[in-house]
């Protein structure tokens, strides 16, 4: 039998969220401050779970630069279709959110005016970002990750943001549930929770 | 500085600040306590570890002249502890030497000078209450045990105060190295409106809670800014105590604690925690996980170990919701129990994976939670 850890959570309400950027949303960033080079003033904006895109949403309605919908691929189209409309007649910038990468319209309509807006999507994270990633997640978390994680994680971590998500939260419960620092062993444990156990080597030394 | 204390004041007094002054250091001063004697005829005593620090007045038989030194803590109780009861010490010091005296007993300790002994700079204190000692002795009794002592979550290494409005002002303490949680809640004591989140770390609770059980009668006046905290103990001459606060967030602790968990147990604390004890004889060292099936109006505690064998007992209970086993490490569940002063104790419980609440009763100023084990 193995404990269980109490689901602690650090974060404290209120405190402000943070968009780690780098290869994969730098771009996405930059399009986001020119809202006037939008083609008839509409973005959308595509990615993969849990990679930024409502926060990216939440900080461009905050600007103050223009409208943003979250989720508008999970909006009756015909209430988008409309907002649409009403963003061009009040010449206010829109931004979109969509998963990627289909989002399929069946509207005729609203799929042309979709179709000729700008589409930014957020790409693949590469090694420096993966790293950002896993140490902002850590930080958020309260947990330390030890040193040397970064070395061994990054080249081992899935190239996507709910899977570093998941193994930063996998270290932070294994961690508080064998009462340990991060390290060595926990990072591997982790890997081997979120995505398999790793491949074994075949052993070439003989037994002695 | 030459003056006379009587031993048993002297012994007292450093047995109350040496624990401060940590074994090994690498400054060495810190190893030292600062004796500072005025012409009142009272001395005060002084130890740090530059988090934490402790000085004490007490009544010196004479001061024959005042000054300040700083000398072994450790050396000067293990002599004080060592010295015929009853006895008068002589402390003088001069040229770098401190020379202690009594009955027969003589010896020279090497000194340092005062002005490089190190005292916490407090700053503004804002935050200023009273709160009788036996209850604030209580509310560490009721939550220390839960302190985590794993290093890299050092917000977790310390009691968690904070202030709460809810059916009236409360002040909640809380622990928690993350396989259980304690909380207890008093009154808001006036004054601790507003009051900042602070972490008190785990020495700072450990040394207060010495200091406590020899004043436990009086109050003690608590002041403290987002930084600091000060503890001041009545009793002869007084203790001060003075604390850094771990500068880290505390979790958001109140989401753990279940509100809906619908399978109530009742039973005796005192049956539950020695038929825990006797069965856990035979656990695994490493996991101590010992079985609980419950069952109408009973529990079964088992244990199975690959290699000592198994053990049950069952035990009296009141429970009539859905039966199910769940797992608990035997030594969590004896703490709480250990906690509970009363007849009965509620167990409210979801599944067998699910943070379970445990506590007297509804009106009970203590609360724990503990996460099980998988079985």
């Amino acid at each position: 039998m193995s404990q269980i850890a109490l689901p602690l959570v650090v974060r404290r309400r209120g405190d402000p969220a943070r968009i780690v950027l780098g290869n994969a949303n730098r771009h996405v960033a930059d399009a986001l401050q020119e809202p006037a080079g939008w083609p008839f003033g509409t973005a959308v904006l595509l990615g993969p779970p849990r990679a930024g895109k409502s926060l990216f949403a939440r900080w461009f309605a905050a600007s103050g630069q223009g409208e943003a919908i979250d989720d508008a691929d999970r909006l009756d189209e015909t209430a988008l279709f409309h907002r649409w409309n009403r963003a061009q007649e009040e010449g206010r910038p829109l931004l979109l959110t969509a998963r990627a990468p289909a989002w399929t319209i069946a509207l005729p309509d609203l799929r042309s005016r979709i179709g000729a807006a700008l589409t930014l999507e957020i790409g693949v994270p590469d090694d420096a970002m993966v790293a950002d990633l896993i140490e902002a997640h850590a930080a958020q978390r309260g947990l330390a990750l030890g040193e040397g994680a970064l070395t061994y994680l990054v080249p081992r971590a899935e190239r996507g943001f709910a899977g570093i998500e998941r193994l930063v939260a996998a270290i932070d419960r294994l961690s508080l549930e064998r009462k340990a620092p991060a390290t060595m062993s926990i990072w591997r444990d982790a890997l081997a929770a979120v995505m398999g156990p790793e491949q074994q080597k075949l052993d070439f030394d003989p037994p002695n | 500085m030459k003056a006379t204390i009587e031993r048993a004041t002297l012994l007292r007094c450093l047995s109350h600040v040496q624990s401060v002054v940590e074994r090994r250091n690498t400054i060495p001063i810190l190893s030292n306590v600062l004796i500072e004697a005025a012409d009142g005829g009272s001395l005060k005593v002084m130890a740090t570890d530059l988090d934490l620090q402790v000085v004490e007045n007490m009544a010196a038989a004479s001061v024959e002249s005042s000054g300040a030194i700083t000398v072994s803590a450790h050396l000067l109780f293990d002599i004080a502890r060592k010295l015929p009861e009853g006895s008068q010490v002589s402390l003088e010091t001069a040229e770098n030497r401190m020379t202690i005296k009594a009955g027969r007993s003589r010896f020279q300790l090497p000194t340092l000078p005062r002005d490089d002994f190190p005292v916490i700079v407090e700053g503004d204190l804002p935050t200023s209450f009273e709160i009788p000692a036996k209850t604030l002795a209580e509310l560490i009794d009721r939550t220390r045990f839960a302190i985590s002592t794993e290093e890299t979550r050092y917000y977790l290494n310390g009691i968690f105060l904070h202030v709460s409005e809810e059916d009236k002002p409360v002040l909640k303490a809380a622990a928690t190295d993350g396989h259980r949680l304690a909380r207890f809640t008093i009154d808001q004591p006036d004054g601790a409106q507003g009051m900042p989140d602070v972490i008190v770390p785990r020495k700072a609770v450990a040394e207060l809670r010495k200091l406590l059980e020899e004043s436990l009668d009086g109050n003690v006046q608590v002041d403290l800014s987002a930084s600091k905290i000060r503890f001041t103990l009545g009793g002869e001459g007084g203790v001060v105590l003075t604390s850094k606060l771990i500068d880290g967030t505390f979790p958001d602790y109140s989401r753990v604690i279940p509100t809906g968990n619908d399978k109530l147990l009742k039973l005796d604390p005192r049956s539950f925690y020695e038929g825990v004890d006797r069965v856990a004889t035979i656990a695994t060292e490493k996991t101590r996980a010992v079985k609980m099936g419950l069952d109408q109006d009973k529990v079964i505690l088992s244990v199975t170990s690959p290699d000592n064998g198994t053990a049950a007992e069952e035990v009296p209970a009141d429970y009539s919701a859905e039966g199910f086993e769940i797992g608990f490490n035997a030594n969590y569940l004896k703490d709480i129990l250990s906690q509970i002063d009363s007849d009965t104790v509620e167990l409210h419980l979801a599944d067998a994976g699910a943070p379970t609440l445990i506590r007297q009763d509804a009106g009970s100023p203590a609360l724990y939670v503990l996460m099980p084990m998988r079985v």
